[in-house]
């Protein structure tokens, strides 16, 4: 996880500067997690999971000078990426959620797989929650759900997972 | 829903998933020249040079707060000399600094030029611009940015040339345009 005090000394120069350097060092340190997070959160496609993160910088160069640091560069950034990759999935098509999932041949399930064949809400909230590590207070502020909603979602997910993986969770 | 009444699976370990991931090298060129299109972003500056910019905006800083309290430059208020505008330009043929020394030689220049044409009795001010160009209008995209400008008043044009001459910012490869207020 990057140091708060480095993200917000880029951050003053940046706004300082606007320098290309400045913005590459940001953009160096973030990238990699948002990417990631935001092909989860698209269900693996790629090509979107770029288009997503390349539009998060535009918008966060453009209004990084109003962010009080209420949380974490990260955390705000994140919050981008649930937006850019709602809007994503909102232009697609629709398709059929789908509840029929072949696995693969025993001790090499595919978690990620998995995932994405989560209903979008639930995986949402256990990507935020189960890999990402906020509360369910964070995610409801970071995607404008309630804290039960969130909570809900994830018992959700849980449940899928474990029905897929023929496992039957415990409620605990 | 209330939240302490939700019910609860245990997770699957996910701790074996990744949390980060490189993201195709072109996606960087890609964003930065997005961001460039919009003029939110400056073309990279050498680090040798960065504190070269910094000593600009120092002299500049050095300027308006020598004048100050209150006698902020108006055009009508040069006592009868003309004023000019020396407008600093953002690109250039930048000579990169060999050394920290020489960096820091710079920065001194400029803050010791700003400050020996205060002493002179100048009537000066200045200030720096902000970052992010905001261009309309047709062709508005042509040319350099400018970065800044000093105001200040000297009996003509050719005195005026002759101040901006000795700006630190040309002997590094800067630009300057020098332009006399017009009053109306």
């Amino acid at each position: 996880v990057p140091q708060p005090d480095t993200d917000r000394k880029l951050v003053a120069q940046f706004l300082a500067s606007r320098d290309e350097d400045v913005f590459r060092e940001l953009y160096r340190r973030h990238t990699p997690a948002l990417y990631l997070f935001a092909i989860r959160m698209l269900g693996g496609a790629e090509h979107d999971a770029e288009d997503a993160v390349q539009e998060v910088w535009i918008r966060a160069a453009a209004a990084v000078g109003r962010f009080q640091w209420a949380s974490s560069l990260r955390t705000w950034l994140i919050g981008i990426v649930v937006n850019c990759c709602r809007e994503i999935l909102r232009d697609r098509a629709p398709q059929a959620e789908s509840t029929q999932v072949t696995l693969p041949a025993a001790g090499a399930i595919d978690l990620e797989l998995l995932i994405r064949r989560l209903p979008e809400g639930c995986r949402e909230v256990l990507v935020l929650h189960d890999i990402e590590g906020y509360t369910h207070q964070e995610i409801g502020a970071l995607i404008g759900i309630a804290p039960g909603t969130s909570k809900h979602h994830l018992f959700r997910a849980r449940g899928k997972l474990r029905e897929w993986l023929g496992n039957k969770g415990e409620a605990s | 829903m209330n939240e302490d009444e939700a019910p609860e699976i245990e997770p699957v370990d996910l701790k074996l998933l990744k949390r980060e991931l490189p993201p195709p090298g072109n996606l960087e060129e890609r964003t930065v020249a997005a961001l460039k299109e919009r003029h939110v972003l400056r073309p990279a500056i050498k680090r040798s040079n960065a504190r070269w910019w910094q000593a600009i905006a120092a002299a500049i800083v050095i300027f308006a707060g020598g004048f100050g309290l209150g006698h902020r430059w108006h055009p009508d208020s040069t006592k009868g000399q003309p004023t000019f505008v020396l407008l600093l330009r953002e690109e250039g043929n930048v000579r990169k600094a060999a050394t920290l020394g020489e960096e820091q030689k710079r920065v001194n220049e400029y803050v010791s030029w700003a400050r020996q044409l205060r002493a002179g009795g100048r009537f000066v001010d200045g200030t720096k611009l902000r970052d992010g160009r905001h261009d309309l209008g047709a062709g508005a995209s042509a040319g350099t940015g400018i970065i800044g400008f000093f105001a200040f008043s000297a009996r003509n044009l050719d005195e005026a040339m002759a101040i901006a001459r000795t700006c630190p910012h040309l002997r590094y490869g800067g630009q300057i345009e020098v332009r006399e207020v017009e009053r109306v």
